[in-house]
């Protein structure tokens, strides 16, 4: 039992260690090197927070106090993380059955997500459960065999027993792993 | 185990350290602010807001850094066309993706020309608000939003901590004056057009928050006088496109019922 427990913690901290890429990568630009997980990305804007800062913008424009801020909401971002974490979960999916699928490059698209370095993929899926994946999680590639089904006059990728549901998420095409809709 | 959290605790301390050092940095150089390259600045903001109609061809790049501190650089194209104030259309190229943004005062569409996919979003009813709607709501970054901020309440010309004038130089064969400023984790440089049309020519920001410290770079081609009728903010699904979702921010979607 000790050592169950042990080892989810272990799980655990693993699990925290792709967050500060993952965190980034939400505003990354250009969505990372051939599919090398990023860190961050140069801030575009003078007048609105950065990447790295995220919600700054929303003090930044309100008060004077934006540098103070700005380490307030890099904190922020690491509740965000948690979500860009479930794509590890599902990312060992894409490293199986990498195919094009929409995207040009079959890769990192369109300044959005990433590909998680397999070795990191390979330490959470361990961990985790291994038939369906999460609920919210996401991915850039569909794995094969999908067909799409409209319900309700929504379009979903049914693969196999697991739904996707195309999203623009933070402005990037994104399948997100859904509840079967039917 | 032990042994991996006391390393993260490491990190953490490492990280509240350089975050003092550069508040330290920035309450001291306050001096270093040339008041002219300040007025500069505002002066071409004030001229932004003067114009009716624009269109800007920007050529893009941004580096991301990669998990080791390698930085990848990334080019994109943006043809920016704005109507103040409610009408934009927006076209970004780059090897990776060809998205447009549409708004019409009501509406904000985005489309995903690869994929063929778009989604439509209610948006405000002003250009000057939609950028933060859309981040706030979305978390989509429209390019080039310092367009719409300077000369607003939403400069952020405050913070700078220095300034001043690098001396003359020339963008795509435009006489320009460039500008260096720093704020608390930003080192930026702007080329202004000399004359009677104070427009920014070229932007270069520095990430300073990264060791890496990432650059972003946007050089521009104006249009003042741009030709287009309304059908230019419209979006016209292509055959087959698809409607999907717009997912909130702050979310991981999947809640999209």
């Amino acid at each position: 039992m000790n050592r169950v427990i042990r080892y989810a913690v272990v799980v655990v901290v693993a699990a925290l260690v792709p967050l500060a890429g993952a965190n980034a990568q939400r505003r990354g630009g250009g969505g990372g090197g051939g599919g090398h997980a990023t860190r961050g990305s140069a801030q575009s804007s003078v007048n609105r927070g950065g990447n790295v800062n995220q919600g700054a913008n929303r003090n930044t424009n309100v008060n004077q106090n934006a540098n103070v801020n700005r380490n307030i909401n890099q904190n922020t971002n690491v509740n965000r993380n948690v979500n860009v974490n479930n794509n590890v979960n599902v990312n060992r999916n894409v490293d199986v059955n990498v195919h094009g699928g929409y995207y040009g490059g079959g890769g990192y698209y369109g300044g959005g997500c990433c590909y998680h370095p397999v070795a990191t993929a390979a330490a959470v899926t361990a961990a985790t459960m291994v038939t369906a994946a999460v609920v919210g999680s996401m991915v850039n590639t569909l794995p094969p065999s999908c067909s799409m089904v409209m319900v309700g006059g929504v379009s979903y990728q049914q693969c196999g027993s697991t739904w996707y549901q195309p999203q623009f998420v933070s402005g990037s095409t994104t399948y997100v792993v859904v509840n079967p809709p039917r | 185990m032990f042994k991996r959290l006391g390393h993260l605790a490491l990190v953490v301390g490492v990280l509240s350290l350089s975050g003092a050092q550069l508040w330290a940095q920035a309450a001291t150089s306050s001096d270093d602010v040339d008041p002219d390259a300040v007025a500069t600045l505002n002066k071409m903001g004030a001229y932004l807001r003067t114009l009716k109609a624009f269109q800007v061809e920007a050529l893009i790049t941004r580096d991301d850094v990669l998990d080791n501190g390698q930085v990848v650089q990334n080019d994109e194209k943006v043809n920016l066309l704005a109507r103040v104030p409610d009408r934009m259309r927006v076209e970004i190229t780059s090897p990776k993706k060809h998205r447009f943004y549409f708004y019409d005062g009501k509406n904000f569409t985005i489309f995903a020309a690869l994929a063929n996919f778009y989604a439509i979003a209610p948006a405000p009813d002003t250009l000057g608000k939609l950028g933060d709607d859309l981040y706030e709501k979305y978390d989509i970054e429209l390019p080039l939003q310092d367009l719409f901020l300077w000369g607003t309440p939403g400069a952020r010309n405050g913070d700078i901590t220095s300034a001043f004038d690098v001396g003359p130089s020339e963008v795509g064969g435009v006489t320009c004056e460039q500008y260096a400023f720093r704020e608390r984790g930003l080192d930026w440089q702007i080329w202004i057009q000399l004359g009677d049309y104070p427009l920014p020519r070229k932007l270069v920001l520095s990430t300073l928050t990264d060791e890496a410290r990432p650059q972003y770079s946007s050089t521009l081609n104006w249009n003042l006088a741009p030709s287009f009728d309304e059908e230019a903010f419209v979006f016209d699904p292509p055959k087959d496109a698809q409607k999907i979702v717009i997912a909130k921010a702050n979310t991981s979607g999947g809640d999209s019922k």
